[in-house]
């Protein structure tokens, strides 16, 4: 008897936290209860456990300042705007599927890989043209922009595409078309601006490269398996610079 | 409680349309019980707001996508928690819980009680820090994420007798403690 007890005592143990959590069955519960009632050892064994737990409950929870709060929301929806104008390309952080957490390279729609490039560029222009007041904003949440007066090609800490605000006056409003806001006139830099549609367009160079293949792979030009391997490892290289891209830009949205 | 669901429900709606201040107020509910896990979980306060910063791009960007058939606080601790596993693995430090002074300073008004919860606090923080990861992460989605045993499996990708298992042996290292220094 004693022996069968303490069988069900060790068996307790685990049904405990299910108890707690009232995920046990109608049946479960009833049993346990029924044990319960008639066994100090596990009786005691749940009140310490809970007593421990509601000690640990009354400590004060920890919390961030109101304004920060209201910073990082400010922060997380404009970051998500940025990359919803981006049409689901970017939705998973990667362009090609996965299966069983393994690259199925060569599943990737055409659209896809045509969206791609252009999302890119998209992507990159937006970067060099957005408006001055966003990265005053940015500014004071993280300083990582630095508005400088000089006109190099990068900034000197990071390398970023530098805008120059150049003037409020009524007379340079031309630029308003770029930007939307009137007054204001932003440049971007000229070099900057090369560089990065130069990695545009090698991006997109890359992609229809490997689109063009598969379609040659597809129509039985190249031998399936002699060159699979090839472009698998093409696409992938690709998939780690969109997202290596991906993660530049988005720290230098904001 | 059903009130609650229901602000919820309006919330997340709002959300969908895009509106921020409803993000806002929604996550405020749940404001101190994840950033208080997150803290806990990395052990490091710049590290938890990176984290939580890293949760809210995440939950606002798949808020379309929340089921309402989900208990919103499981999906967003869910988040939380795989934002932690990914920063983990990442940045390969060691998710570790030390007291801070800042942590100590309990904002309680009456000395005496804060000494006490201090004491206490100091306790229970070096028996977290103590368990190992899979513990103390199955613990404190329970205590902080209010998240039933089930949705913890479903999160940490561990079957469910493991993560009891992980629960009971977290909280037995708690009493443990709490007895050693006679508070129960």
């Amino acid at each position: 008897m004693l022996f069968k007890n303490r069988i069900i005592c060790e068996e307790f143990e685990k049904e405990m936290w299910r108890y707690l959590d009232g995920t046990l069955n109608n049946e479960e519960s009833v049993f346990w209860e029924k044990h319960l009632s008639s066994c100090p050892v596990c009786t005691s064994a749940l009140s310490e456990m809970q007593k421990s737990l509601s000690i640990y409950e009354t400590l004060p929870l920890e919390d961030i300042e109101d304004k920060k709060f209201d910073l990082m929301v400010e922060k997380a929806v404009k970051k998500s705007r940025f990359f919803s104008k981006l049409s689901g390309v970017f939705n998973t952080g990667s362009l090609f599927k996965y299966s069983s957490g393994r690259r199925l390279s060569f599943s990737v729609s055409r659209a896809a890989l045509s969206t791609i490039a252009f999302a890119a560029i998209v992507m990159i222009m937006f970067i060099i043209y957005r408006p001055k007041s966003d990265i005053r904003t940015n500014l004071n949440d993280d300083n990582e922009l630095k508005k400088t007066e000089h006109t190099s090609g990068f900034s000197e800490e990071n390398n970023r595409p530098e805008i120059r605000q150049e003037s409020n006056s009524p007379e340079e409003d031309n630029s308003t078309a770029l930007n939307g806001l009137p007054g204001v006139k932003y440049t971007a830099i000229k070099t900057n601006s090369q560089t990065v549609e130069w990695k545009a367009e090698k991006l997109s160079s890359g992609i229809h490269e490997v689109d063009y293949s598969l379609d040659r792979i597809d129509a039985g030009q190249l031998r399936h398996s002699r060159h699979i391997d090839k472009w698998t490892l093409k696409a992938a290289a690709i998939d780690n610079e969109i997202e290596r891209l991906e993660k530049e830009l988005s720290d230098s949205s904001l | 409680m059903e009130n609650n669901l229901l602000l919820e429900k309006q919330l997340i709606e709002r959300c969908r349309n895009g509106e921020s201040a409803a993000f806002s107020q929604l996550v405020k509910i749940y404001r101190r019980q994840l950033f208080t896990y997150l803290w806990k979980l990395c052990g490091d306060k710049s590290e938890a707001e990176d984290l939580f910063q890293e949760t809210l791009i995440k939950a606002w960007k798949g808020i379309g996508r929340y089921r309402h058939e989900d208990k919103f606080s499981s999906w967003l601790f869910s988040i939380a928690h795989n934002a932690a596993m990914d920063s983990h693995r990442k940045n390969k430090v060691r998710m570790n819980v030390f007291v801070t002074d800042e942590l100590r300073a309990a904002d309680y008004n009456n000395p005496h009680t804060q000494l006490v919860a201090n004491e206490l606090r100091g306790i229970l923080d070096e028996a977290i820090n103590s368990l190992p990861e899979k513990q103390k992460q199955v613990f404190l989605l329970r205590e902080h994420g209010d998240m039933t045993f089930k949705e913890i499996a479903e999160t940490t990708n561990e079957p469910l007798n493991t993560v009891l298992g992980h629960m009971h042996y977290a909280v037995s290292k708690l009493k443990k403690a709490l007895r050693i220094k006679n508070v129960i």
